[in-house]
């Protein structure tokens, strides 16, 4: 069924979740689209969107942003190439230089290489590395904030360039007590992360309870955890 | 006590001199204009690491102890050794990292679990030339031999540092060593407003700004 709650409609476009029109940053972020090649249909996902290579070039709303389903063009200009598979949902800022992942850094991220958590459209529980953009760019990454619970991390596996700067770990939990709903969220964030031939520190200290967590799913794929 | 640096490239000697000025204490900053320079190695970090561990060949004399301190170290404090002690009998002393590491290989995992922590070698104490002379011979040694494991063209980093090479060298060597406050080398404060904040002697920072 479309739905156009606010606005003129705009020709070419069809929503199909009535509940995200009642969020306005929603009805901005898609009122903001153009239509990539024109028409067609935008649908709006409610769950966490899979690979679906069947699905490559099209375009989808999850959480208030604009996503894509990857081609396979589109993976090799910005060097996932064997990182993830056509039809990979990414969200998308297009952009002139070619084809980006929507971030936000810290001002000095680019001078500095060090890259802080910046979550823009998932919330604590379920944390997504694409949130801060091409996770592939950061070598050094803070996560956390006070209070934070994470029940889930998504697609550690493009977290590729992570390396230790000096006394600068490649990864911690800051700003804790941080508290997890089991060990096994950060098992399987261990299990997602590539392998590294890198000096690459994973500083969990400040996870309040630990029990459950095998650091050696870590060390076992190049990687030091410090406890 | 002899205070002594290394600096080994521009950037280095600039936070050197940062260093020098604020401690406001004779310091000897090893650099490559130094009489015993000699390139070890073709890559600036390596090349540069591999001298300050060998730093204690540097020194032709000290009366008493040696206290080796990185380029990038500064303090905020007037007077930063007035409070500065160890035990008579302490060969050595350094401020230990907190946590339990994990490590990807043997020999690391093994330094790790002789000393029970990792050793920070931003600020450490020598009782004396003699034993920092003796320190830094093992040290050397073992960072050339952590050194030949890198392979930057397949992405293997040599960004391990020099710290394990140190705990590697210091599990085979007899000494009686003393875990330092944290407040002599607070190296996980970033910020100016951090550092005014705090009580720490030292910290390190590439931040000229600071």
């Amino acid at each position: 069924m479309a739905i156009y709650k606010k606005g003129p409609r705009k020709k070419g476009y069809e929503f199909s979740n009535i509940d995200a029109f009642d969020n306005e940053q929603f009805t901005e972020a898609v009122q903001a689209i153009t239509p990539t090649g024109g028409g067609g249909t935008v649908e709006v996902l409610t769950e966490y969107p899979i690979t679906d290579a069947s699905k490559a070039g099209q375009e989808f709303i999850y959480k208030n942003f604009r996503w894509s389903y990857m081609t396979q063009a589109e993976i090799d200009s910005i060097g996932w190439t064997g990182l993830v598979g056509v039809g990979f949902p990414a969200p998308l800022d297009k952009t002139p230089g070619g084809y980006a992942p929507n971030y936000v850094t810290s001002a000095t991220a680019s001078s500095t290489n060090n890259y802080f958590a910046v979550v823009r459209f998932t919330d604590y529980s379920d944390y997504d590395f694409l949130s801060y953009g091409n996770p592939t760019i950061f070598r050094s990454l803070r996560l956390g904030a006070a209070g934070a619970s994470f029940s889930i991390f998504r697609n550690a596996h493009l977290l590729t360039g992570l390396e230790d700067l000096g006394t600068t770990q490649a990864l911690a939990f800051i700003n804790g007590p941080i508290s997890l709903d089991s060990g096994n969220v950060l098992n399987q964030f261990f299990t997602d992360l590539p392998t590294t031939t890198k000096t690459a520190t994973l500083n969990i200290s400040l996870i309040s309870d630990q029990t459950g967590i095998d650091p050696t799913i870590a060390t076992n794929k190049g990687y030091i955890v410090v406890t | 006590m002899k205070l002594f640096s290394v600096a080994i490239g521009e950037q280095y000697e600039k936070e050197a001199l940062r260093l020098k000025r604020t401690v406001d204490l004779p310091i000897e900053v090893f650099t490559k204009a130094s009489d015993n320079y000699v390139e070890v190695n073709s890559d600036p970090l390596i090349n540069g690491l591999w001298h300050k561990c060998n730093f204690a060949n540097y020194i032709d004399n000290a009366d008493g102890s040696v206290i080796f301190m990185d380029a990038d170290m500064f303090t905020l404090m007037e007077n930063p050794f007035e409070t500065f002690s160890v035990k008579e009998d302490t060969d050595f002393a350094y401020v230990p990292y907190q946590g339990k590491w994990y490590l990807p290989d043997k020999i690391r995992q093994d330094a790790f679990d002789f000393h029970g922590h990792k050793i920070n070698s931003g600020f450490m104490y020598f009782k004396n030339l003699e034993i920092a002379k003796k320190i830094c011979d093992q040290w050397q040694y073992e960072y050339l031999e952590r050194e030949k494991l890198y392979d930057i063209d397949k992405g293997t980093s040599k960004y391990e540092y020099d710290e394990w090479a140190l705990m590697i060298a210091l599990s085979k060597i007899d000494l009686t060593i003393e875990l330092l406050d944290k407040k002599w080398n607070n190296w996980e404060l970033s910020t100016k407003e951090e550092m005014l904040a705090s009580e720490s002697v030292f910290f390190q920072s590439h931040d000229l700004t600071i």
